[in-house]
C-alpha cells in the first residue's frame, strides 16, 4: 500500500514537471500559442451555435431545459479539453504513426511505465485556457436559469468527473491501441474522439437497448450527463458506485489491450 | 497532358494504399452521424416538427451529409500549406507544368479511389435507414443534387487552394484549415439545417459560400428549395468560384516571387 502510493506520488511528480516543460514549449512562441486556444474556441462557438439554433425552435431536449443544456455543453467543454489535452492531442493521436514508424521505441526505453510514457507524455497546454470557455458557459447557463449552485455538489460532480476521465482515457487507449493490429489505421484515435464527443448528449435522449449501451459499453453518462446533474443537485449515490467499477474496469481493460499490442509490436529497424 | 495522367495514376494507387484508414474514417462519420440522430430522435421523441423539418426530413438530411461530403469534400489546405512551407514544391515549380493543376489532380484521383469504398458503405447504410424509416427521395432530385455536389466540390476546391497559398505569407496555416472546418459547421450546414437558423443571421448566411458546399446540395435532394433559390445559389456558386480561382492566380503569382527554400 505504502509501495502503491508511493509509486502515485513520483509519478504525479513526474506529471508536473511534465506539464511544465509542455507549457514552456507552447507559450515560446505566444501567437502560436494563442492561435491555437483561438482554435480550439472556435469549435466550441461552432457547438454553441449548433445549441443556440436548436434552442431557437424547441424549449427542451428529452427533458433538459435551455439552461441546464448550456451547463451540459460547458461541462463536456471542460471534460473533452481536458481528456484530449492529457491524452489525444500529443499521444493518442500520434501512436498508429509511431508504430508504424518505430518511434514508440522512444516511449518504451523510458524508466517508467510504457503505457504512460506512450499515452500522457506529453500535456497540450491549450486546453487549459479553452477549457475556461467551458466554465463560462456553466457560470452563464446557472444564472441564464436562476439556478442554485450548492458548493457540496461538487463533490460527487469532481468524483464523478474522475471516472469519467478514467474511462475515456481508457476508451481512447483501447480503441488506438487497435493499430498495433491495424497498422495503416492512423484515423482510429479520431474514432475514439467521436465516442467522448458524444457525450455533449444528454444520457436521456436513448431509450431501450441503448441506454444500457451508453451507460456500460460507451459510459458517456458517467462522463458528462451525471456530473452535470450532480453539479444540478439530482446525483444518485448508485451513479458513483457505477462509475467507481466502470472505471476500474476499463482502466484494466485498457491496460491488457495495451500489452497485448506491445507483445505484437516489432519496430522498424531503421 | 500525359504528364497529368500520370499523376492521376499516381493518386490513384498512393489511395489503395491506404485503405484501412479511409475504412477507419468512414466509421468516424457514421459514428458522428448516428451520433446526430440520436440527438434528433430526443428531441422529436416529444414533438412532431421542429421549424418546418419532420422526423423524416431531418433523418434525411444527416444521411445526405455525409454522402454529399464524400463528392464536395476537399482536404487541400490539410496538405498543400506544409508542402509550401516545407520547401517541397521548390523541385516542382521549376518543371514544365502547373504545380497547382497538378496537385489537384493528384487529389481528385485519390477522392476517386476513396469514393469507390465510401459509396457501397453510404449505400448499405442508407439501405437500412431508408427501409426501417420507411423514407424515400426523388430520382431526379437525387441526380441533380449529386450533379450541384459537383459544383461544390470545384467551389470547394478553389476556396481551399486560395486558403492554402496564405502559407506564402503566414506561418500557421494549420489554423486556417481547422477555422474553414468550423465555418463549414456553423454556415454550410454541417452541423445543423441552415432553414433552421434564426431570421436574423440569414442575411450573413446568405451572402457566404459556405451553404454551398453542403446546405444546398442536401436540401435541393431533399426537395426544400424552390426554383427561384436554385438559382440564387447557382449564380453565388458561379460568382464565388470566380472570385477564389482569380485569388488563386493572384496569390500563386505573388507567392512564388515571394518564395524562398533552403537547402533545397
Amino acid at each position: 500500500m505504502v509501495l502503491m502510493a508511493t509509486k502515485l506520488l513520483r509519478y504525479l511528480k513526474l506529471y508536473g514537471h511534465l506539464i511544465k516543460v509542455s507549457a514552456m514549449m507552447e507559450t515560446e512562441y505566444r501567437f502560436s500559442f494563442f492561435l491555437e486556444v483561438w482554435v480550439e474556441v472556435a469549435f466550441f462557438i461552432a457547438t454553441i451555435a449548433g445549441f443556440t439554433v436548436i434552442f431557437a425552435n424547441v424549449t427542451e431536449v428529452a427533458g433538459w431545459d435551455r439552461p441546464s443544456m448550456l451547463v451540459l455543453y460547458g461541462v463536456n467543454m471542460i471534460f473533452s479539453e481536458t481528456i484530449l489535452g492529457i491524452a489525444f492531442i500529443f499521444n493518442l493521436r500520434e501512436l498508429p504513426h509511431r508504430i508504424i514508424t518505430g518511434d514508440l521505441d522512444m516511449m518504451l526505453v523510458k524508466p517508467v511505465n510504457s503505457l504512460f510514457a506512450a499515452t500522457l507524455w506529453r500535456p497540450y497546454f491549450a486546453s487549459v485556457p479553452s477549457a475556461l470557455a467551458g466554465l463560462v458557459a456553466v457560470v452563464i447557463g446557472f444564472k441564464l436559469g436562476d439556478m442554485p449552485f450548492n458548493p457540496i455538489h461538487l463533490i460527487p460532480f469532481g468524483c464523478l468527473f474522475i471516472c469519467g476521465g478514467v474511462i475515456a482515457y481508457s476508451l481512447g487507449t483501447i480503441i488506438s491501441s487497435l493499430s498495433f493490429w491495424f497498422l495503416n489505421a492512423e484515423p482510429l484515435p479520431f474514432l475514439a474522439q467521436q465516442f467522448i464527443f458524444m457525450a455533449r448528449q444528454p444520457f436521456d435522449i436513448y431509450s431501450g437497448l441503448w441506454r444500457a449501451v451508453f451507460l456500460i459499453f460507451i459510459p458517456t453518462a458517467i462522463m458528462v450527463t451525471y456530473p452535470v446533474a450532480s453539479l444540478l443537485g439530482k446525483f444518485e449515490w448508485w451513479w458513483l458506485g457505477l462509475g467507481i467499477i466502470l472505471a476500474a474496469v476499463f482502466l484494466y481493460l485498457a491496460s491488457r489491450v495495451w500489452q497485448q499490442g506491445l507483445q505484437r509490436y516489432e519496430s522498424a529497424s531503421v | 497532358m500525359s504528364k497529368y495522367l500520370a499523376m492521376f495514376s499516381l493518386g490513384l494507387k498512393n489511395a489503395l494504399e491506404y485503405r484501412a484508414a479511409l475504412l477507419t474514417w468512414i466509421l468516424v462519420e457514421i459514428v458522428s452521424l448516428t451520433s446526430a440522430l440520436f440527438l434528433w430522435t430526443g428531441i422529436f421523441s416529444t414533438r412532431d416538427v421542429v421549424g418546418s423539418y419532420n422526423y423524416k426530413h431531418i433523418l434525411m438530411y444527416y444521411f445526405f451529409i455525409p454522402v454529399v461530403g464524400s463528392i464536395t469534400s476537399a482536404h487541400i489546405s490539410d496538405k498543400l500549406p506544409r508542402r509550401i512551407k516545407d520547401g517541397e514544391i521548390t523541385k516542382d515549380i521549376i518543371k514544365p507544368y502547373s504545380y497547382i493543376l497538378g496537385f489537384l489532380i493528384n487529389q481528385f484521383s485519390i477522392k476517386l479511389i476513396q469514393n469507390t469504398i465510401k459509396i457501397p458503405v453510404y449505400l448499405v447504410v442508407g439501405l437500412i435507414l431508408f427501409q426501417r424509416f420507411q423514407l424515400s427521395v426523388s430520382p431526379p432530385l437525387l441526380f441533380m443534387g449529386f450533379a450541384v455536389g459537383i459544383l461544390g466540390y470545384v467551389l470547394h476546391v478553389t476556396l481551399d487552394t486560395a486558403l492554402s497559398l496564405a502559407a506564402f505569407w503566414f506561418d500557421d496555416t494549420w489554423s486556417l484549415s481547422l477555422l474553414k472546418y468550423v465555418s463549414l459547421m456553423i454556415f454550410g450546414g454541417l452541423t445543423y439545417p441552415l432553414d433552421l437558423i434564426p431570421a436574423l443571421w440569414r442575411p450573413i448566411f446568405a451572402v457566404l459560400p459556405f451553404d454551398l458546399i453542403y446546405y444546398f446540395p442536401v436540401s435541393l435532394i431533399l426537395g426544400r428549395i424552390d426554383p427561384p433559390a436554385v438559382v440564387f445559389y447557382l449564380i453565388k456558386l458561379v460568382i464565388w468560384t470566380s472570385i477564389f480561382v482569380l485569388l488563386i492566380r493572384f496569390l500563386w503569382t505573388r507567392g512564388v516571387r515571394k518564395y524562398g527554400a533552403y537547402g533545397h
